[in-house]
Parts: C-alpha cells; structure tokens; sequence
C-alpha cells in the first residue's frame, strides 16, 4: 500500500499550443541516412526544410541523437551493424533507442514482405520516387509530432510499459515530465529518472530523452 | 507376394522422386534468382524515376517563361510520376499489404485527368484524336499514389481504340451529391455480354481482337478504383453503331463515380 499527496497533474495539460509549422521547419533539421545522394532534397530545401545528409556509414545510433527526425534508406545503409536487413536494421536499432524520434524508412523494395516487417517500427514507409507531395505531408506529420512534448512522452511512455517498468513508475516520470515542461527545466525529469527504481536501460532512454528531446523542445519554447 | 516386382517399382519411384526433388531444388534456386533481379530492377527503377522527377521539377521551374519548353518538361515530369504510380501498382499486385504505407494526397479529380490528358497529347494527336475535358470539377479525394494510373489507362484505351479524327469527351458532373465522369469515346462495338466481362484481365471483345492491346487497361482501372473505394461501369449507348475498315464500332462510355 502507498499514500500519495497531492492531485496529479493531467498529461493532456501540457502540448496544447499550435505549432508554428513555418518556424518547426526553420528550426528543426531533419537527417538523411542514404548510400546515394537524396532526390527530393533540393525540392525539399525550396519548400523551407532543413535536410542535413549523415551518409550511409553509421556505427552507433549516437549520431542521430541531435536529429528529431529520420529519413533512412534501405540498401547499403548501416552495414556497420551487419545485419544483412541493412537499413531496416538500423531502423529498429534507432527505434530501440530512441523511441520518440519520427522515424520514415524509404525503399526501392516497397513491396517485399520481409523488409515491410523488418519496417514495421517505422513512423512512416515510403518509396524511393514518392512524389515530393507525399514527402511535403509525410515530413509536416513529423514536425507536427516531434514539436509537441505531450506527443513525445507518449512514444516514450509506451516503450517504457513494453520494457516491463512499473505503472506507478512511469506515473511518476510523467509528473516529473510535466513539471520539467512547465518550469522549463529538461533536468527535473533527469534527476527524477535516475532517482527512480527502474532498469538501466529504462533509465537510459528517459536520460537521453531529457538531455535531446525535451532539452530542444524547452530550448526552442525559451526562444533559444 | 512378388518381391522382385515390387523392389524395381520402389527403385523406379525412387529415381522418380530423386528427379521431382532436383527439379524442385533447381525451380526454387530459379525462383530466388528472379526475384534478386525483379528486387534489383524495381530498386533501380525507382532510383532513376527519382532522379528523373528531380532533374524535370528543375527543368520546369527554370524554363517557366518558355512555353513550349516548360510543357515538355512538365509532361516528362507526369511521366516520370507514371512510372512511380505504375510502380506502386506493381507493389500491391506483389504484396496486397503495400498498400498500407502508401500515402493518400488529398488531390483534385479535374487536375489528375487533366494531366493524364497532356502525357496523352502526343499520343492523341498522332491519331487526330481531340480529348476536351468538359464541365468543371472542385472535387477532390484522398488520392492514393497508385490512383494516377486510372485517368491514364482510360483516356490511353479512349485514344488507342478510337477511330482518327475522333473526340475522346471526358466530362464532369454532378449528381445526387456524388462526383460523375463519364468518358465518352468511339471504340469497338461490344455486346451485352461482353460488356459483362470487359473489366477482367486480358479479356477483349470481338470487334476489337484485331486491334494492338493485350486487355489490362480496364482490368487494372477497375482494380484501382477498388483500392479507392470508388465505383466504375462501362456502358454502350445503343442505335449509334456504324462500321468502318470493316470494324463495327459505337459509343463507348466509362462512368466512374466517386
């Protein structure tokens, strides 16, 4: 039995402001991870998004820890992870690690069964010549959902039930989540995360959630 | 019992099913190596019609004072999208599942036919057919990648079976709340019971099995408005028949609804 005091704060408190799509796309680049040079990106550049290439030769998940947003291939990327799934590999590896992150996953294979399931972690699916419409919806999607800090937790929220921690746990990170968005202070959750009696690697996802993710939400609300 | 009979029989199947195993392991190795090439072709495929699509918005945009210039990158461009629809045609026929991760794009019915007509234009006007695009249409769907391929296929069949110097109408309108249209063109006769059977792949009516086609345009029309959740008929407007160069034709139309 536990006694709590106090009246918990509502989730549904916070992320409630209308995103400013023209400022998301100004602030918040978006990284390729392709073996080739990316097609739509000068349609893209011209239609105000930030797209920044990283290639194809990823060795840790580390480096896309600034980047909100994912855009990656399929063939000939991350082989540094050898799987022979290559990008689709890389996919879930980045998911794993970074659940809140949008992630789009592009292919000349569409249609193949195994690359679809190994996909299956994936935000969105798309192939190779997409027209630059669906590229334009699917990436103002993403902006829409990274730049909402209630949206993030909630990707956050669920890969933290699926890796088994408490309910009551993860009640109270969402309290600390909630405070750290209301004083606009990333560390409130930090602190709270490593103060919390939960596994490494639960504690570790909500660590880098807070130094990345919330840190750039708080930071672009504070107008920096 | 006759064991020597019974012994050269099981001999004999054996060497049967030893022969049915290595024809089966040789299909299946067969079978992996097309689809490494299929999986190959389709990946390039797609690459360059990427690349194609890029080089032609370019080209559009930077020739958007040159009238004649700009339409010929603007119809290389539709092509190039045609390709991509096609493409992803292709995915749903292969995996039914694709379909899923296909974007819809909220779209104008008029601007889609509209652009068929003009990847048609040359086709068209090598045959002396006019396509004219009739009544106006605000519509707009949820347009799958995929749905591009309707208004081509069926302003290409218009063209393809009309005699020359012929009008290909599409027109828009409105009815009881619902989006109508109709493309109305002069192509082979077809009877009643033909007409039953026109959307099934590879099927041809008589009158037109002399002409060059191999019967897929409705058939992946039909399928395509399945995947949009849109009804098509075909229908032929009877005492408008006539025969020429010995083949009976009448008015042809397809009434899509949407």
């Amino acid at each position: 039995m536990f006694i709590q005091i106090g009246t918990p704060e509502r989730l549904s408190s916070i992320g409630q402001e209308k995103i400013d799509l023209k400022e998301a796309k100004a602030k918040i680049e978006i990284a390729v991870l392709d073996d080739n040079a990316f097609a739509p990106k000068e349609s893209l550049v011209n239609h105000n998004f930030r797209i920044r290439e990283l290639g194809p030769d990823i060795r840790s998940t580390e480096i896309i820890a600034p980047y909100p947003i994912i855009i990656c291939d399929v063939r000939g990327v991350g082989k540094a992870f050898g799987s022979p799934l290559e990008g689709a590999h890389l996919v879930s590896e980045i998911r794993k690690d970074y659940p809140d992150k949008y992630i789009i996953s592009y292919t000349g294979e569409t249609y193949s069964l195994p690359i679809t399931n190994a996909l299956a972690s994936a935000d969105k699916r798309l192939a190779k010549d997409d027209s630059l419409d669906v590229w334009i919806k699917t990436l103002e999607t993403g902006l829409n959902e990274i730049s909402n800090p209630r949206n993030r937790w909630i990707r956050l929220r669920a890969a933290l039930l699926l890796r088994g921690v408490e309910l009551h746990n993860v009640f109270n990170l969402e309290q600390a989540l909630i405070k750290s968005v209301r004083e606009k202070k990333p560390d409130i959750l930090e602190k709270k995360a490593m103060s919390s009696s939960i596994s490494a690697e639960a504690k570790d996802l909500v660590v880098k959630f807070s130094a990345t993710a919330l840190a750039a939400l708080i930071g672009s609300a504070l107008g920096i | 019992m006759r064991y020597d009979k019974q012994n050269k029989k099981i001999l004999e199947l054996s060497g049967k099913l030893a022969l049915l195993e290595r024809q089966n392991a040789e299909l299946k190795a067969e079978a992996e190596t097309t689809k490494e090439i299929l999986n190959n072709t389709l990946h390039e495929i797609r690459r360059f019609s990427a690349q194609l699509s890029k080089f032609c918005e370019k080209l559009s945009r930077d020739t958007s004072g040159q009238t004649n210039l700009n339409q010929t990158a603007l119809s290389v461009f539709y092509t190039a999208g045609m390709i991509s629809s096609r493409l992803a045609y292709t995915d749903i026929e292969l995996n039914p599942r694709a379909i899923e991760s296909q974007t819809p794009i909220r779209s104008g019915i008029f601007k889609k036919f509209d652009k068929a007509k003009r990847i048609l234009t040359e086709e068209a006007k090598n045959k002396g057919v006019n396509v004219n695009l009739v009544g106006e249409s605000r519509t707009e769907i949820e347009a799958l990648p995929v749905f591009e391929l309707l208004p081509f296929v069926i302003i290409e069949n218009a063209i393809k079976y009309s005699p020359p110097n012929q009008v290909v109408e599409i027109i828009f309108e409105n009815y009881s709340g619902k989006q109508l249209v109709t493309i109305k063109s002069q192509g082979p006769d077809v009877t009643k019971d033909e007409l039953q059977r026109i959307f099934e792949k590879g099927f041809r009516g008589a009158s037109a099995r002399t002409m060059p086609g191999e019967g897929l345009g409705l058939f992946l029309a039909k399928r395509v408005c399945e995947f949009q959740g849109i009804s098509i008929c075909a229908e032929v407007r009877d005492g408008r028949n006539y025969t020429l160069n010995g083949i009976r034709y009448c008015e042809f139309l397809i009434i899509i609804k949407f």
